[in-house]
């Protein structure tokens, strides 16, 4: 169907159907990846409800970041959209905007580290998003997750 | 790399949309002001090469890494994600498509 594309991941090698009025356009680029502005949000387990997504580059199959929702971890963590960037990707309704972070996965599991500092931004409206860096200190670039070893 | 000049008050062009202005010097720091469109990062150098590094870190996903994520919710690492559902239909996850595990098959 014209309506849908297949896009290609490590996670779903031979590929899965995604909308194309689902595809995310970037106005702003994620730093180092500044040729590549669309994006789709995969799961990485439905059944299992986790707070980890995929964040699937639709222009280069081999390119994906694994997001969390920072809340999850971080319950008083707030990334202060400013009004620029607001008007970036057109958001109008705070309740329209999902934030990520982006994480960076250790062999070790419990060292897994998130960027605080550097959130992304969604509007689920208008499907527009963005890499903001947040003028605080606030937070880090690499926050270790909470995540504590299983006690044996 | 192109070596200018300028006094404050003085500015630079860079194409159509960007202006860099020398606002004002004191001692050794030189203060500029940046007018350029709303899509353009504007960041200390060393701060864009830290968050630079990290994204390009946290792009090298390896199959073992997300068949890691899952596990630490069989070894009850982590509590139930109760924002689950509220991502899913409050905040529009689902309709950003979030896929089912199952390949091939769209939610």
């Amino acid at each position: 169907m014209d309506s849908e594309i297949l896009v290609k991941s490590i996670y779903y090698p031979e590929g899965v159907a995604v909308e194309k009025s689902k595809i995310l356009e970037f106005v702003k680029p994620i730093l180092g990846f500044n040729d590549l502005k669309k994006y789709c949000i995969l799961n990485i387990n439905k059944e299992k409800n986790l707070p980890f997504f995929i964040l699937q580059s639709i222009e280069n199959d081999k390119l994906c970041f694994i997001v969390a929702d920072p809340n999850y971890f971080f319950k008083d963590y707030t990334a202060g959209i400013t009004e620029e960037d607001k008007e970036l990707i057109g958001l109008k309704d705070k309740t329209d905007a999902i934030i990520f972070v982006i994480v960076t996965v250790f062999k070790d599991l419990y060292s897994s580290t998130v960027n605080l500092k550097a959130p992304i931004i969604i509007n689920v409206k208008s499907r527009k998003a963005m890499q903001t860096v947040l003028n605080n200190d606030l937070y880090d670039v690499k926050q270790k997750l909470p995540i504590n070893p299983v006690k044996a | 790399m192109l070596i200018l000049t300028r006094k404050a008050g003085e500015s630079i062009k860079i194409g159509d949309d960007v202006t860099i202005e020398v606002l004002s010097m004191s001692g050794s720091s030189v203060k500029i002001g940046i007018d350029a469109p709303k899509s353009i990062n504007i960041l200390r150098k060393e701060l864009y090469d830290i968050i630079k590094n990290e994204n390009i870190n946290a792009s090298t996903v390896s199959l073992d890494d997300i068949s890691g994520l899952n596990k630490l919710n069989e070894l009850n690492e982590l509590n139930n994600f109760d924002n689950f559902n509220k991502l899913n239909e409050l905040n529009g996850i689902k309709n950003l498509n979030v896929l089912s595990s199952d390949k091939n098959k769209k939610i």
